[in-house]
């Protein structure tokens, strides 16, 4: 504390000054037992924890990455398994197809909802976007609770940015189905690769189609990507970190279709880019069915 | 003065990691560098497995787009007469045909991950500047590649698969540590 202050009329009682301590690093008054600043997790030098920040092992940030990462491997797995069966050469019905890829699906939903439970500790969903970040305490949190970074409430603009949003969410959608089919005409013609990807023929019917590629993509992916990914590397990279790196995840994700990765990638950045300007998932959720419904239904039967 | 009597020359808006003054560097802050200074050195590693996995994956799929066209005409000649053993009419047009598109094929993957065998090395380049993006995404990166690979032939899975642990476990821990080293900076205003 500042010497200067005890001279000071306004200077707070000594009392005071001995139960609590101000923040290096941002500023915000805490007790002096407590291991770290509740703010924003800087270290107590008056009271080191034997957890300090340099142990990675009992940091949930750390933990919940590596549980992100995980979740993400196991559904690349699942992916590429189900893939190496169908290339093996096995012939199934449409219906042997779907019951398949239900189970697929299935064990990325399960692994996405304990990647979402064990990561449920940090923080929350972000709420509307602002200008800048800012480290508050949540209510309630007590001193040596996992930090918590919440995105700072910007008073002007934030309801008018998710009004831009919604308003010009189809002319985006539009622009991101022309760069996707200008892609994939010019690997077809151009280039002279042939990209097959009949959904009604495989699946058989409309609505096992609809519910498979539109559906299930729409909730779970944009649950996994753009919601647990989203919440647990937005402290650790920044925003525009987790537009680049979470588009990238989901991109890379779409490995029975290589070619079309690069394609992908912007529809990520494009998803990505609605979740951020409207701060929730519901936005991007009905754009990735949207857009889904758009390629089945322009593919049509063969 | 601020409301809580202390004195304050700074505005609302600056970083608080610049607040620091000499008086109140304190103690623990030479063994918070020392930290760092370890943590670099990790980071260090994990840069030279970037720049090794980046140049390898360069390497050998620029060798398969080079040598697609002998590649793809051995292993059709095989095929075909492996085929024609068992008494079956080919269409060699069509053959041909496939043959191009085989080709092509390999080419543009064999580019494709070599591709990305750059952005390993730009990671390895930008791992200190960015520690956590760069990790995360050289592991997201290689899981994908491997996954990809192992979808088009595999065999290839098995291959090298404990080295490729042994890749996985090295780009997991970089991750941990780049997120100690960022944490490490922002505690220490550096």
């Amino acid at each position: 504390m500042d010497e200067t202050a005890s001279n000071d009329g306004d200077a707070i009682p000594v009392f005071l000054e001995q139960a609590e301590q101000s923040c290096r690093r941002c500023r915000k008054h805490y007790e002096m037992q407590a291991e770290c600043c509740p703010s924003c997790g800087a270290s107590n030098p008056e009271n080191p924890s034997p957890h300090s920040s340099a142990d990675t092992r009992a940091n949930p940030n750390d933990q919940a990455l590596l549980t992100v990462c995980l979740c993400y491997g196991v559904m690349l797995g699942a992916h590429a398994l189900w893939g190496m069966v169908l290339s093996a050469g096995l012939t199934m019905t449409p219906e042997q197809l779907v019951r398949s890829t239900v189970l697929i699906d299935s064990i990325f939903c399960v692994a996405t909802l304990i990647a979402w439970w064990k990561t449920r500790a940090i923080g929350r969903m972000d709420p509307l976007p602002s200008q800048s970040h800012s480290y508050e305490a949540r209510e309630g949190l007590h001193a040596g609770d996992p930090p918590v970074i919440s995105e700072e409430f910007s008073a002007s603009g934030t309801w008018k940015s998710v009004l831009a949003a919604w308003l010009l969410a189809l002319p985006l959608l539009a622009l991101a189905l022309a760069g996707n089919y200008a892609y994939h005409y010019v690997l077809t013609h151009f280039v002279g690769l042939p990209v097959d990807d009949d959904y009604l023929s495989q699946f058989g019917s409309l609505t096992a189609t609809i519910l498979i590629v539109c559906v299930e993509p729409a909730l779970m992916e944009e649950f996994f990507f753009r919601g647990v990914a989203w919440k647990v590397l937005q402290p650790l990279v920044g925003r525009w970190g987790t537009l680049l790196v979470t588009s990238v995840m989901f991109g890379m994700a779409h490995i029975g279709v290589p070619l079309s990765v690069p394609a992908l990638f912007g529809v990520g950045l494009f998803l990505g880019g609605m979740r951020l300007w409207s701060g929730g998932l519901l936005l991007p959720m009905l754009l990735h069915f949207l857009h889904n419904l758009t390629v089945v239904l322009y593919q049509g039967p063969s | 003065m601020n409301e809580h009597g202390e004195a304050s020359s700074l505005s609302e808006d600056s970083d608080p990691t610049q607040a620091m003054t000499q008086s109140e560097v304190l103690p623990s802050d030479g063994l918070g560098k020392l930290a760092q200074s370890a943590r670099s050195h990790q980071l260090g590693s994990a840069r030279v497995t970037m720049y090794v996995i980046g140049f390898l994956t360069i390497a050998v799929n620029l060798a398969f787009a080079i040598f697609a066209r002998p590649m793809v005409d051995s292993q059709f000649a095989t095929e075909v007469k492996k085929l024609q053993a068992q008494g079956m009419q080919l269409d060699m047009q069509k053959i041909e045909e496939l043959k191009a598109e085989s080709v092509l094929a390999t080419q543009i993957s064999g580019g494709g991950f070599a591709a990305l065998g750059v952005v390993f090395i730009i990671l390895g380049m930008l791992v200190y500047r960015y520690p956590v993006p760069c990790t995360v995404l050289a592991l997201v990166l290689y899981l994908a590649g491997q996954a990809m690979t192992a979808l088009a032939d595999p065999q290839m899975l098995v291959n090298g698969f404990i080295i490729k642990i042994i890749i996985i476990v090295a780009l997991a821990k970089a991750i941990q540590t780049a997120t100690a080293y960022r944490r490490d900076q922002l505690n220490l205003g550096t």
